[in-house]
């Protein structure tokens, strides 16, 4: 969403398309994941409803892709204890790291502290 | 010396019972509860459904009763009705509340968190995201009915004076929502001050 925004000016348009990248190979990594665990991946829905309108500027989408990220970490880990399966925790875990990094980079870019706990909830 | 000694580390050992006491005692915040529903945007916003549904309007809802949204069988089969205890059992473990939810998530484990969380979710509902200015206006007439209610809810709480000048003056200074600070606010407008 971001990097469709046209609001986004380099480098910060540059992170946006590379963080684009990484979340199309989570979801890549999550489905092959399940299917090979027999399970059938969920579809991308059609049409995701983010409040387009209030986001005005740069630092608007940034904020609000920091806030993504953020409940993106929280998501993987309240997911990682509930999986039996190592594999599946593996690849979640693996991704909240890079979404942690994600958060942190777009902290930084907002002019807030980049890392600013020794935990993440 | 000895004596000094001990006195004074009961009396730090006081404190600390005290502290602890207070904290657990210390109510609910919306603030704190903001941060916590943080957690969730990923899934969830307010006013808008993503991968799991809005939350404007949650309290009183039944569970799996919103329209345009694809509820697992799990949670349209469960029939809760969303308030502050049943929010509190499902937020500290989704999946035991609702087996097959598709909520995965582990849940809230502290209850300190949970219950600031569910005031936030609570007083969001009465926010501007969830309740934009033009419904408000409908719902209160706008002007001089708004201007009614802030000078009912003065006179409620005993500031009849207070009450009186908002029947001339809130509704010209344009008080017509009814956030939280809505009392306040008419008072500064009113010209009076809370005694």
């Amino acid at each position: 969403m971001g990097a469709q925004s046209n609001l986004l000016q380099k480098p910060a348009l540059d992170l946006a398309l590379t963080f684009q990248g990484h979340h199309k190979e989570h979801a890549e990594l999550l489905a092959k994941t399940v299917e090979k665990l027999g399970g059938k991946p969920a579809a991308a829905k059609t049409a995701y409803d983010f409040p387009v309108a209030s986001l005005k500027s740069q630092a608007d989408v940034l904020r609000f892709a920091a806030k993504l990220e953020q409940g993106a970490v929280s998501a993987y880990l309240g997911a990682v204890p509930l999986f039996a399966n190592r594999d599946l925790s593996k690849a979640a875990a693996s991704i909240l790291g890079d979404e942690a990094m994600h958060w942190a980079v777009l902290r930084q870019a907002i002019g807030e502290a980049p890392v600013p706990s020794a935990f993440v909830a | 010396m000895a004596r000094k000694s001990v006195a004074l580390r009961g009396a730090l050992l006081l404190l600390a019972a005290a502290a602890c006491t207070w904290a657990q005692a210390a109510p609910a915040s919306a603030v704190r509860g903001e941060a916590v529903y943080a957690r969730c945007a990923a899934c969830h916003a307010l006013a808008q459904n993503r991968v799991g549904p809005k939350h404007c309007g949650l309290f009183g809802r039944m569970s799996g009763s919103l329209p345009n949204f694809e509820y697992s069988a799990a949670m349209k089969q469960a029939h809760i009705v969303w308030n502050a205890q049943t929010l509190d059992r499902f937020l500290a473990s989704p999946l035991k509340m609702v087996p097959g939810t598709a909520m995965t998530y582990d849940g809230v484990s502290d209850a300190a968190e949970r219950a600031d969380l569910i005031a936030y979710l609570r007083e969001a509902g009465n926010s501007r995201e969830c309740k934009p200015r033009k419904e408000l206006v409908e719902r209160h007439g706008g002007g001089v009915g708004a201007a009614q209610q802030h000078a009912h809810r003065l006179a409620a709480l005993g500031l009849h004076h207070a009450a009186e000048q908002c029947r001339h003056r809130c509704g010209a200074a344009g008080l017509d929502d009814d956030a939280q600070d809505a009392p306040q606010r008419a008072l500064r407008v009113s010209g009076s001050r809370r005694r």
